[in-house]
């Protein structure tokens, strides 16, 4: 059976505050079921941006963008977050969690917006807590976690409403060497991340090296 | 919806000094009310609706200013407005309703300790079905202003933080 494609970029530009120079000009990218693609580039190419259009946070300035089959561009932004909430898990370069809240609190935070019940809810995080081996951490408040403790989170949170599409966002920066490997093993091992798409934007070889697919973006603003 | 509102750091300051305020406004207006008439209690109830009004739209638009990071991530997550919306509104309606009938309380109370000198009604005013329906009046206007005041605060905040939840994922 042939993968089928999920994620659509035809002709995309992207430019910020109404300025001539586009972040993107012109850029064609189709991606399919299952694949694990990595945006390589320097800080500052836009990889940020490549995953924000993806995920409809921003809307491109030309072009067309298509999520199984759906313009973005038509949507609004309450079937944007709808969208976002079943169909993406997003882990972003600082994590985004919210730090008043507990570790499995940020966790089953996006199975709120699913209509999922607490204790449904519950059960799900806590699972995935003893899938990455934090359960004894459950009820800890995320604002006092390292930088790589959190990265965790922010990972086990972007699996909770397990979407098809996971996005990642520089997953392995400001990390120390031994909390990347375990990063880098989430991504690897098929316990969580089987039959994903994934797209991981990142400036780490150790990442590009586990990728289906490496694409390089360029800085095109100086 | 609790999460929500404990994710979107609701400031508890805000909410009491909302109680508060409704509090204050309900107990005037009780004793207004009691005191003047032909027609004047109708000003009063368009007066604490105002009020009310007022305050909750600052309030609640001042709450949700300062968890303008937290409301991003909801949206990123795939909060739509209207979960926000009906979490926040909730709260502020709660306290808000609290306020009310601890103003009915004091007001009345103050009513009745002060009967010798009400004007126009006295303790067996309390039992007067018009004196009644001016505090269902005033309860319903307070009420009001506080749902549309506090509503009209949430959306105002929430079309700005909408606009900031893409430019704070931006700049990271």
């Amino acid at each position: 059976m042939g993968s089928k494609l999920v994620i659509s970029l035809e002709n995309v530009s992207k430019s910020y505050n109404g300025s001539s120079d586009n972040v993107f000009e012109k850029v064609n990218l189709k991606i399919e079921s299952g694949e694990l693609l990595v945006a390589h580039g320097p800080i500052g190419s836009g990889k940020t941006t490549l995953l924000n259009l993806i995920s409809g946070l921003t809307k491109p300035t030309k072009g067309q963008i298509q999520i199984n089959g759906l313009d973005l561009g038509a949507m609004g932004n309450n079937r944007l977050a709808e969208m976002r909430a079943r169909t993406f898990g997003i882990v972003h370069q600082t994590q985004n969690l919210i730090p008043e809240l507990t570790i499995v609190e940020n966790i089953e935070l996006p199975l709120v917006f699913l209509g999922i019940g607490k204790e449904e809810r519950r059960k799900r995080a806590t699972e995935i807590l003893r899938k990455i081996g934090i359960t004894k951490m459950a009820e800890r408040l995320v604002g006092n976690l390292s930088v790589g403790e959190r990265e965790i989170v922010a990972i086990a949170r972007s699996m909770i409403g397990n979407p098809a599409i996971v996005l990642m966002d520089e997953p392995t920066e400001a990390l120390d060497p031994i909390m990347a490997e375990m990063v880098l093993s989430l991504i690897r091992g098929d316990s969580l991340l089987r039959k994903k798409t994934i797209i991981i934007t990142t400036h780490d070889r150790r990442i590009a090296s586990i990728a289906g697919r490496v694409i390089h973006i360029k800085r095109k603003i100086p | 919806m609790e999460i929500i509102a404990r994710g979107l750091q609701m400031e508890r300051t805000q909410l009491r000094l909302g109680l508060v305020i409704a509090l204050v406004i309900t107990v005037n207006s009780v004793m207004l009310v009691s005191s003047i008439g032909n027609g004047g209690q109708y000003v009063i109830a368009g007066l604490a609706f105002a009020s009310m009004f007022l305050v909750e739209y600052l309030l609640a638009k001042q709450s949700l200013n300062t968890s303008k990071r937290n409301v991003s991530v909801l949206h990123q997550l795939g909060a739509k407005s209207r979960s926000i919306t009906i979490s926040v509104l909730a709260r502020f309606l709660l306290f808000g309703f609290i306020g009310i009938l601890g103003g009915y309380i004091l007001g009345v109370t103050a009513i009745i300790v002060l009967q010798p000198i009400s004007i126009m009604y006295g303790l067996q005013a309390l039992l007067n079905q018009g004196f009644i329906a001016h505090l269902v009046t005033i309860g319903i206007a307070g009420i009001g202003g506080i749902l549309t005041g506090s509503y009209l605060g949430i959306t105002r905040s929430l079309q700005t933080t909408h606009n900031d939840a893409i430019s704070f994922s931006i700049r990271q």
